[in-house]
């Protein structure tokens, strides 16, 4: 594919605007001057522990009874249902998942504050 | 059967019933059963076979065995605490149990807040810090408060409540032993006056006066029915109180947060630890809920660990976003996630709709919001719609007939074929737009519309149209596969270790300028590349020129949208060592990195014509037997033992580099470049105080070709050697190694007229008037009089060549220079040597 003409100006823009998003997020986490070649690593490592965080949050309020009809969804991979599923057990689903995300970033930050 | 004399009797069940509040064993239901039947089976000797339709006053009547049970059960009932919850309900002693739970929670986070304060005043900490963690101490504080109060609130109904049912109990059990007692004594003595008599049943309304009115039975369902309101009722206010725990994040914490300061000079072994201290905060979380909790969100860390970085980086910034605004993905991610985190083989298609859904989603509303407007609710509304149609088309099985009926719905054709261009790379668009062509027969669904390149248009609503119900679907495992591998592909040209080269030896290239040079070749795309033409070379070059200077200390300045890089930067990943003459590749990832920046830039200054004017004129100082070498890079794909990644472009033969010797861009460039050289010159000579040169018009007269063709060869051979033996490969000014014939000097001088010339241009001028006795004609330019006075020479003395070149050179060497410039072809003396 040659890269000229529109498509690498398609490209240009699209690695533009990510990276633009990445520099922003690191900008309110206070780490803005870490190296580029940390940058992707470091987005990636925070989303993991986003992601158990708000895993646990939620399936926590997961009736026990539910669990096993949860397993069977899961495993049969329909995303549609497994949400209604869930929305339909745990109301507030999204006010959970947000609250823990913000939780888990504020703890993010105050432990970045405490060892600089 | 006749009927026994009933005589009020004191018996346990009575002294039970009446008994102290010690004896608290008429308060469980089972025991009050056991001594209901008692007793009922005390005023009716006859148990189970017979019923009686009231309990004390009925003559035995045969009824069902249940009927006297239900019997028993409403005399428990009219005695006893009677609710409408089921088990499930919750009581006041769990809610005060959660209200526990929670200020627990609050409690913990208040002792953490307590000790953050004291290490920052311990260690002198930022003055904002202290202020932070002062006004989170008191908001927790406050907030603890609230949850006690609130669980009182939730326990002081309920004991008021036990207390006041523990009394009616009490009242009821007295009040409706009473009434049994008197019943019975009455008829008794109805029995006794008419003993032949059957006792009728009593009318209806006379039973019910008997028991206390029993409350309706109530089924199960509406049992839970009832049960689920008063737990909504208990979630309400249990949500009033969680609220004003919420509201520290989402208003006062967010609002007053205080700034935290910019982390400088982060290093690797801050983030390691960093990461270290908040995965054992999550780890002590998670603990907390319970192994199978536990377990499903570490199934959910593992899967995300295994996806592509990309997609990491795109979840992870969305989840990020979604928590510093509304929440844009909440439920939608949470089922994708769970469903993916444990579905194993299809987490590749959950992945992809994933990714695709929440990257573009979040980009889209950062990038409208990032002006500082909110979305208007249509372009909301469009934006998820497209997002959502994006993932679908990555990563569900329905990808046509979705497609299809959605923008139909929504008249959002155009949107969706733009949005596709734009937010999936080209090498993917095509691969899937290639894969639907393979992976479905044409027989069962509608063509797709050809790919054009280098832009692909795809007209949706008419590509793809519904397919009948039982047309399966393309694979779009596959699908991803082949566009996950096409990526691949690309993005893994470049270097693939760290290594360290010493120029020149073992057949490395000597210069660093040529090891960049291919390594910047090495690094472009070229396997769509049938001819190596300008372009690329230009690109090669302009990349190779800035990793010098990056090497060299030098930064790079932003251009158009692409980011600067810094010589720091560039130090992280590569060092050059002048002395040594030793490259070292540092972090060979960082370095692809700065290579795929300065490919980016180069494409940009090729866009604008900035390289048109400038690499493009040195294309052919490279000969084309070299151009191969660096496009196969030749003694870099390994150093030592180190396989280097620097493979080249091996399928790119000779045959396919153009020659820019032919070029007419290079031309164009090289004639653009010597005017700007000429300018300079010019400047040179401006500051030196030198005379300025006159810019005559010479003429040029014809010189007619020898009849001897051998002579104009000899001609040729004799004036390119004398010009760059005057001239020569130092050039001029310094500027280039170029052949005299391209030098400066002779380029400004040739087309003066001969007697105009000056400086060494002069002195051959009239060495060779002198030796040829020709002079130049009125006018004549230098350039034409030099070939005609030496083909006239030659052509006049047309002895063996090799004697007529040595003479001629002979006798021009050591003819004197004139100390005066003879007019009007006078005979010209010549004095010193030409090449002082």
């Amino acid at each position: 594919m040659r890269l000229f003409g529109s498509l690498a100006v398609l490209i240009n823009k699209k690695m533009i605007q990510q990276e633009e998003i990445k520099n922003s997020i690191l900008n309110e986490l206070g780490l803005s001057s870490l190296p580029d070649n940390y940058k992707d690593e470091f987005l990636s490592r925070l989303g993991e522990g986003l992601i158990k965080r708000i895993t646990a949050a939620v399936l926590e309020k997961l009736p026990e009874r539910l669990r096993g009809e949860f397993e069977a969804l899961s495993k049969a991979g329909d995303n549609d249902k497994m949400h209604q599923f869930l929305k339909d057990s745990i109301p507030n689903i999204d006010e959970i998942t947000q609250r823990e995300l913000k939780e888990g970033i504020e703890e993010f930050k105050n432990i970045a504050d405490g060892l600089r | 059967m006749g009927m026994e004399k009933i005589q009020p009797q004191t018996d346990p069940f009575e002294k039970a019933l009446l008994g102290s509040d010690e004896d608290a064993s008429w308060k469980q239901k089972e025991t009050l059963k056991d001594l209901a039947e008692v007793k009922v089976i005390n005023i009716f000797p006859v148990k189970p076979d017979t019923e009686p339709v009231i309990p004390n006053t009925e003559p035995v009547i045969e009824k069902p065995k249940e009927k006297f049970e239900k019997t028993v059960e409403k005399l428990v009932e009219a005695v006893t605490y009677k609710g409408i919850f089921d088990k499930e309900k919750p009581i006041p002693q769990d809610l005060g149990a959660s209200a526990d739970s929670q200020i627990g929670r609050l409690n913990e986070e208040l002792e953490y807040s307590k000790e953050r304060l004291d290490r920052i005043i311990r260690d002198n900490g930022p003055k904002k810090g202290i202020e932070y963690y002062k006004k989170r101490i008191a908001l927790y504080e406050q907030e603890i408060k609230k949850e006690e109060e609130a669980k009182n609130r939730y326990l002081e109904p309920s004991r008021k409540k036990s207390n006041q049912e523990e009394n009616k109990k009490e009242d009821e059990i007295i009040d409706l032993t009473d009434i049994v007692e008197e019943k019975i004594a009455t008829e008794t003595e109805t029995v006794k006056s008419s003993p032949e008599e059957k006792l009728l049943p009593e009318p209806e309304e006379k039973k019910e006066k008997l028991l206390p009115e029993p409350e309706k039975e109530l089924t199960i369902a509406e049992k839970m029915e009832a049960a689920k309101k008063i737990s909504e009722k208990i979630d309400k206010e249990r949500e009033k109180t969680t609220k004003t725990i919420a509201e520290p994040y989402e208003k006062k914490w967010l609002d007053e947060k205080p700034e935290f300061p910019e982390w400088q000079n982060i290093t690797r072994e801050q983030v390691d630890a960093l990461f270290g201290k908040s995965d054992e905060n999550t780890e002590k979380k998670l603990e907390q809920k319970g192994n199978w909790v536990m377990e499903k969100a570490r199934m959910a860390g593992e899967w995300y660990k295994k996806q592509p970085l990309k997609y990491k980086v795109l979840l992870s910034g969305a989840l990020i976003t979604t928590a510093g605004v509304s929440a844009l993905i909440g439920g939608a991610t949470m089922g994708a996630i769970a469903g993916a985190a444990f579905a194993g083989s299809i987490g590749q298609r959950t992945l992809g709709g994933l990714a695709t859904f929440v990257s573009v989603e979040a980009w889209l509303k950062h990038s409208a919001e990032k002006g500082g407007k909110e979305r208007t609710n249509a372009e909301a509304t469009r934006h998820t719609v497209e997002a959502a149609i994006l993932g679908m088309l990555v990563g569900s099985g329905y990808f046509a007939e979705g497609v299809k009926n959605i923008s139909d719905a929504t008249g959002l054709t155009d949107l969706i074929t733009d949005a596709y261009h734009y937010w999936l790379p080209p090498e993917d668009v095509e691969k899937i737009i290639g894969s639907v062509k393979t992976a479905v027969s044409s027989a069962e669904t509608a063509p797709v519309a050809p790919v054009e390149t280098p832009t692909i248009k795809l007209n949706v609503s008419e590509t793809f149209k519904t397919p009948p119900a039982e047309t399966p679907h393309f694979d779009i495992d596959t699908t991803l596969k082949i566009a996950r591998e096409a990526s691949k592909e690309i993005t893994e040209r470049g270097l693939s270790a760290d290594f360290s080269i010493e120029l020149g030896k073992d057949g490395s290239p000597e210069s660093l300028e040529r090891v960049f040079h291919m390594m910047a070749v090495n690094h472009m795309d070229m396997k769509d590349v049938a001819i190596f033409t300008e372009a690329e070379g230009a690109k090669s070059l302009n990349i190779a020129a800035n990793l010098v200077k990056l090497a060299e200390g030098h930064n790079l300045a932003d251009v158009d949208n692409i980011k600067g890089i810094s010589a720091e930067n560039f130090k992280n990943a590569a060092s050059w060592d002048k002395v040594k003459n030793i490259l070292q590749i540092k972090d060979h990832n960082a370095f692809n990195k700065i290579i795929g920046n300065l490919e980016s830039r180069s494409n940009t200054l090729l866009e604008s014509n900035v390289l048109k004017k400038g690499a493009v004129a040195y294309l052919n100082d490279i000969k084309p037997e070299t151009w191969e070498k660096i496009i196969h890079a030749d003694g870099l794909d390994k150093i030592g033992n180190i396989e280097t990644g620097i493979t080249g472009h091996d399928n790119i033969l000779a045959g396919q580099i153009k020659d820019f010797n032919t070029s007419e861009i290079i031309k164009e460039a090289e004639s653009t470049s010597r005017e700007a050289v000429i300018e300079r010159m010019e400047n040179i000579r401006k500051e030196l105080g030198l005379k300025n040169a006159e810019a005559p018009t010479g003429k040029n007269y014809e010189v007619n070709f020898p009849k001897n063709p051998e002579i104009a060869t000899l001609a040729d051979d004799v004036l390119k050697k004398d010009i760059n033996e005057l001239f020569g490969s130092k050039g001029f000014f310094g500027f280039g190694a170029k052949n005299g014939l391209d030098s400066p000097e002779w380029l400004s001088s040739k087309n003066i007229p001969a007697l105009k010339t000056e400086g060494k241009i002069r002195e051959y001028i009239n060495n060779l008037i002198n030796q040829t006795k020709t002079t130049p004609k009125d006018g004549e330019t230098a350039w034409n009089f030099i070939k005609r006075a030496v083909t006239e020479h030659l052509e006049k003395n047309n002895k063996s060549l090799g004697s007529s070149i040595k003479n001629l050179h002979n006798a021009i060497k050591s003819s004197p220079m004139p100390t005066e410039i003879p007019k009007n072809n006078e005979t010209i003396w010549f004095t010193s040597s030409i090449n002082k």
